[in-house]
């Protein structure tokens, strides 16, 4: 017996095979937390470790409420990146939190920014 | 939980991301240069083109093969092959007995240096709650139809082993070399959910 969720995935996700990267975000998430551990700020397998929790923690979501997967891998890549680097003394969260609200609105830290 | 007073998670990924690289730049801890090329090296480099050379030397060269499934590190160094997730490659045969597939139930571990970056569907719950269960189903959805007496084996990669699967020699290319036989060698096949597809010589 087919799984129709799985086809409704590959066919949904069917145009993104030759890239490997979906947006630019994710590919720049990617290199971020390589980079960093390049860097030896943490091991990739420290990484890794983090992003399992994060993946099984929607993994359980899904097996409770029988969602589909909407291809949302690089969202708890992103939230795996953002814990690491919290935990390991990267940024604090305030930090980036602010470096968020500071580009969100340039228009207010920029005098010369004009729509 | 820490971190709960600065939870950024009502913004979306694109905002969060360029706030932590532009925060690590200013921090002088990674440079844009630097991720550009990353991000270059894992778009259009590191691929399954380089699998596909790996597989084709395997296919035409016997001592090659010997080596690459008792060593898979060790005989793809030799290729100039070698990288981030490429230090503990197991690469396991397929037979017309044996099928092999490879899946990471947890998250997305996978063999970089050969075939790149895993694609969406690798990475989706479908697949990584599925492929242990009832691989015969998967490969059905891929399209794959096993006869019943091939066996299917299904490796679950983790921190401490990643698989390449080496596919079948399709039948009718004796005289394909080995370029020839590597442009016919897809990633879905060294992962093991398709097998190499036989091709005319030009």
């Amino acid at each position: 017996m087919s799984d129709a969720r799985f086809r409704e995935l590959a066919a949904a996700l069917g145009r993104d095979e030759s890239s490997v990267f979906s947006a630019p975000w994710e590919a720049r998430a990617f290199a971020i937390a390589l980079g960093l551990s390049e860097a030896g700020l943490f091991t990739w397998d420290e990484f890794r470790a983090q992003l399992i929790a994060e993946v099984g923690a929607s993994d359980r979501i899904r097996e409770r409420d029988g969602t589909s997967d909407q291809g949302e891998y690089y969202q708890h890549f992103v939230r795996a990146l953002e814990t690491i680097v919290r935990e390991k003394n990267i940024a604090s969260g305030a930090e980036l939190a602010a470096k968020i609200a500071e580009l969100a609105a340039p228009a207010a830290t920029n005098p010369n920014h004009r729509d | 939980m820490s971190g709960n007073h600065h939870d950024t998670s009502e913004h979306g990924p694109a905002a969060r991301v360029k706030a932590l690289e532009q925060l690590l730049i200013e921090k002088g801890l990674i440079d844009s240069a630097g991720i550009d090329q990353i991000v270059d090296a894992y778009e259009n480099k590191i691929g399954p083109r380089n699998g596909a050379r790996v597989v084709a030397r395997a296919w035409t060269d016997p001592a090659f093969k010997k080596r690459l499934l008792t060593d898979a590190v060790a005989a793809c160094g030799e290729l100039g092959i070698a990288g981030p997730e490429g230090g503990h490659m197991v690469a396991v045969e397929n037979t017309p007995r044996v099928h092999n597939m490879v899946v990471c139930t947890l998250c997305s571990c996978y063999p970089w240096p050969v075939l790149g970056l895993p694609p969406v569907w690798y990475k989706s719950f479908a697949y990584r709650s599925r492929a242990v269960s009832d691989p015969r189903g998967v490969l059905r959805d891929f399209g794959l139809e096993l006869p019943d007496d091939v066996e299917i084996r299904v490796w679950d990669s983790s921190a401490e082993q990643r698989y390449l699967v080496l596919p079948e020699r399709p039948p009718g290319t004796e005289n394909f070399t080995e370029d020839e036989l590597a442009a016919l060698v897809t990633r879905d096949s060294m992962i093991g959910v398709a097998k190499v597809a036989p091709a005319k010589k030009q």
